[in-house]
C-alpha cells in the first residue's frame, strides 16, 4: 500500500487561514520530528491566485492580473486533503527546508523562489488545475 | 437462478460477517473515521468497511483516500449498527479498518467481491 503524499503531490488545505488553497507537497515527514511529533509535510501554496484573463485585455494589465502570491508552510497530514494531481517541479524540491521557518527573512526569500517558479509554470499554461482557485 | 443468486448474496453477507470475527480475534483493525483516513495516508490500512448509512459524502471522500492509497473498499451491506455487531463491540461503527487480518483471508474475499 503506497503513502499517498509524496513530493510534487497537490493537496488541498483544510485548517487555517488558507483553508481552501492548494499546496503542492515539497517534503513529507511520515514520523514526525521533535518539536512536531505528529506526520506533517512542508508544502508551498498559492495565497492569491492569478487572475482571469480574456484576449482582450492589453500586456501591463495581463501582466498585473497573472501574479501569484505563494505561501510556504508545515501543515500537519489532518489538515490537508490529497487530490490525484501532481505538480512536478525539480526546482521546488529545493527551495524550502525546515531551517528556512526559523527566521521571517528566510521565509521572505524562499517566498520570493517560488513565486518566480509558480509564474513560469503558470505561463507555460500546464498544470491549469492547481492555478484555479476552488469554488466553494 | 434468481433463488440460488438470493442466497448466493445471503451467504456472502454472513461470511463477511464471520471473517470480520476472525479478523478481530486475530488480527489488527481499528474503527472510526479519523483512524480509517490516518491508516490510509501511512498506507497500512489493507481493507475499509463502510457501513450502508454512511453519509454519501463521507462515503465518497474515504473512498477517494482509498483510490489515491490503493486500498481495498468494501461497502458492508448493513447499518452502523450491524457493522458495529460484526466488529463485535456494543456501539455503531460507521467505517472500519483492517490493518492485519491475521488468520481470515477476508482481504482476498474482498478484493474479489470489488473486482
Amino acid at each position: 500500500m503506497p503513502k499517498v503524499y509524496k513530493p510534487g503531490k497537490v493537496a488541498i488545505v483544510l485548517q487555517g487561514r488558507q483553508a481552501g488553497k492548494k499546496v503542492v507537497v515539497i517534503k513529507q515527514l511520515d514520523e514526525g520530528t521533535k518539536e512536531r511529533p505528529y506526520p506533517h509535510a512542508i508544502v508551498a501554496g498559492i495565497e492569491r491566485y492569478p487572475r482571469k484573463v480574456t484576449r482582450t485585455m492589453g500586456a501591463k494589465k495581463l501582466q498585473r492580473r497573472s501574479r501569484v502570491k505563494p505561501f510556504i508552510k508545515v501543515i500537519n497530514y489532518s489538515h490537508l486533503f490529497p487530490t490525484r494531481y501532481a505538480l512536478e517541479l525539480e526546482s521546488l524540491k529545493n527551495s524550502v527546508s525546515a531551517d528556512h521557518f526559523k527566521e521571517p527573512s528566510q521565509r521572505e526569500d524562499a517566498r520570493k523562489n517560488i513565486k518566480k517558479l509558480f509564474e513560469e509554470r503558470y505561463q507555460t499554461g500546464k498544470n491549469k488545475w492547481f492555478f484555479q482557485a476552488l469554488r466553494f | 437462478m434468481a433463488p440460488s443468486k438470493k442466497s448466493k448474496a445471503t451467504k456472502s453477507s454472513e461470511s463477511i460477517s464471520s471473517r470480520l470475527a476472525l479478523v478481530v480475534k486475530s488480527g489488527k483493525y481499528t474503527l472510526g473515521y479519523k483512524s480509517a483516513l490516518k491508516q490510509m495516508r501511512s498506507g497500512k490500512a489493507k481493507l475499509v468497511l463502510i457501513a450502508g448509512n454512511c453519509p454519501p459524502l463521507r462515503k465518497s471522500e474515504l473512498e477517494y483516500y482509498a483510490m489515491l492509497s490503493k486500498t481495498t473498499v468494501h461497502h458492508f451491506s448493513g447499518t452502523n449498527v450491524a457493522l458495529g455487531t460484526a466488529a463485535g463491540k456494543l456501539f455503531r461503527v460507521g467505517v472500519m479498518t483492517v490493518t492485519d487480518p491475521g488468520d481470515s483471508d477476508l482481504l482476498t474475499f474482498a478484493e474479489g467481491s470489488a473486482a
